[in-house]
């Protein structure tokens, strides 16, 4: 499973902003709902096929990576192939009919799937958690005329995704040590299990507290006070291609939008 | 600037659901560019006397504390915060950035300075704590010394006149911890910088300038190294560690061969073996 997982690299994809690609990807999306034609939809295969192809990212890992989704989109529009009746009967073999109308809504239900799938992907291979932090950041600035403190929240994120290898690691020495004292976290009586859990997330629990009040000391003595007159060290970039790519896909939705029948 | 980088005098303290006192009537002053050590049993109040002279703990006591001729108190904080930099003890409980680089900078952002001269300054602090070819590492990647070297830089970029180390060498090996000690020695002489180090490690002690002991929240001993570690049955009681170089002498003292009781570092003992060895 790759879905969620940051491959570094220094392709033209890794390098656009990330509030462009995740923008990019939020269209792309879109415009998969208005293509329901095969000329359309080829054009937004071609196009995945093109990021991916400059993304540099090995295509084998890729698909291997994504393989569990696409088998279970196919699954479900080889179920609606089966079960759409309306529409001109193509052919049948005993009580399964396969019609025009079922093999229409099969083909886009696996293409808008796919390809929902295959560009988060793309979008989570090629930006890190902290970068898609900041764009997130950056695109919830308006809350901030609702007096939503931005700013912290922004913050209290970046520390969450930076904390969680920590907690892993963490999660995995308590478990070791529970083992070790005849914990029966490998029992296979599923009630054992959860009773063993318990005393996994308990210190787990105290230890986190007690982090977080070592972590809040630590930013005191380091001058913060709150979210707000702080100046930027990481900065995102905005160059003219990233308007240029949303330019283009803006105008990708609009003649789809139009052209849709 | 005043000589006197801290100075504390007749301070008690006692925590609201407390009846016995922590501390009891400390005085303490530490010359600007010195290192204090100050050693005790854990629970004996020296993270309370940090706590108070950091301005993290109200002062409620009539006993004052200064830094640099500045009374700490809430109304101070801020300026005093200016002068502080702590390097705890969990090298993962004080990394606030998600890579090395940002976490140096979360500071500087704190005090909102220009993005250009903070690029040049954390730069500087990674290449004085010798870390620059990892500023673009993230935390889980780093052994427990290079996390404390981060941290190290994070507070040197804030430019403090004083260090203080909370048991910062504790969670190291002792590799990690020599290399870290060598440095904040060698940032001291640089940048003169005051260094107070709460610690249990022998070696920190044998690089500071004056010792202070504490036990039961009052101060016991107080003098240079090399006086205080000559008094291992009084080290001993309040429940430190005797050096090994005094362990070595004491049961080459019971073999019959004396070796002079002045407190000396272990190749200098490991010398005078040798040349009794040669002379037998």
């Amino acid at each position: 499973m790759i879905f969620g997982r940051y491959v570094s690299g220094d392709s033209f994809i890794h390098k656009l902003d990330p509030r462009d690609k995740l923008i990019s990807a939020t269209l792309i999306i879109i415009i998969s709902f208005l293509a329901n034609e095969p000329l359309s939809a080829l054009i937004l295969g071609l196009i995945c096929l093109l990021i991916l192809l400059v993304s540099k990212i090995k295509l084998l890992f890729f698909f291997r990576g994504i393989r569990f989704f696409l088998i279970m989109i196919a699954f479900t529009a080889i179920l609606q192939l089966l079960f759409a009746n309306n529409g001109e009967e193509l052919f049948s073999v005993g009580p399964i009919r396969i019609t025009s109308f079922g093999a229409k809504i099969a083909s886009l239900t696996f293409f808008r799937f796919s390809l929902a799938i295959i560009i988060a992907t793309l979008f989570t291979l090629t930006t890190s958690m902290i970068q898609i932090s900041d764009a997130v950041g950056y695109l919830i600035r308006p809350l901030k005329i609702f007096k939503l403190p931005v700013d912290d929240i922004v913050l209290t994120l970046s520390i969450a995704l930076r904390f969680i290898p920590t907690m892993l690691q963490e999660i995995s020495t308590i478990s070791d040590a529970q083992k070790a004292r005849g914990s029966s976290l490998n029992s296979r009586s599923i009630a054992k299990k959860i009773k063993a859990i318990v005393p996994i997330l308990m210190p787990l629990f105290i230890a986190s507290v007690r982090r977080a009040e070592d972590l809040a000391t630590a930013m005191i003595m380091r001058g913060y006070s709150d979210g707000k007159n702080r100046t930027k060290f990481r900065i995102m970039k905005w160059k003219n291609r990233d308007t240029l790519i949303i330019l283009f896909l803006l105008f990708l939705l609009i003649f789809f939008g139009i052209t849709k029948k | 600037m005043s000589n006197k980088a801290l100075e504390i005098k007749n301070l008690s303290f006692k925590y609201r659901h407390n009846s016995k006192e922590t501390l009891k009537k400390i005085n303490l002053s530490v010359e600007k560019g010195k290192w204090l050590s100050i050693l005790s049993r854990n629970g004996s109040g020296k993270t309370t006397l940090i706590k108070l002279a950091a301005g993290l703990l109200e002062n409620s006591s009539k006993g004052s504390i200064k830094i640099f001729d500045q009374e700490v108190n809430q109304e101070n904080f801020a300026s005093i915060k200016e002068h502080i930099g702590m390097v705890f003890q969990n090298p993962d409980n004080q990394f606030v950035g998600p890579t090395v680089q940002d976490d140096v900078a979360f500071g500087l952002e704190n005090k909102s300075i220009e993005r250009n001269e903070m690029i040049e300054r954390v730069d500087s602090a990674l290449k004085d704590v010798e870390m620059i070819e990892f500023a673009n590492r993230e935390p889980n990647s780093l052994s427990g010394g290079q996390k404390q070297r981060v941290a190290l830089a994070s507070v040197l970029a804030l430019q403090p006149d004083i260090i203080i180390l909370d048991e910062a060498t504790s969670m190291l090996d002792p590799k990690g911890r020599k290399s870290l000690l060598k440095l904040v020695q060698k940032l001291r002489s640089q940048y003169k910088i005051t260094v107070i180090a709460i610690t249990h490690d022998i070696q920190e002690i044998e690089q500071s300038d004056q010792v202070i002991i504490i036990d039961g929240g009052k101060k016991k001993l107080e003098g240079k190294p090399a006086k205080i570690l000559i008094e291992d049955e009084k080290l001993e009681s309040f429940g430190l560690e005797v050096p090994f170089t005094k362990r070595v002498r004491k049961r080459l003292f019971e073999l019959g061969i004396i070796l002079p009781n002045d407190y000396e570092s272990k190749e200098m003992v490991a010398n005078k073996i040798w040349k009794y060895y040669s002379k037998m």
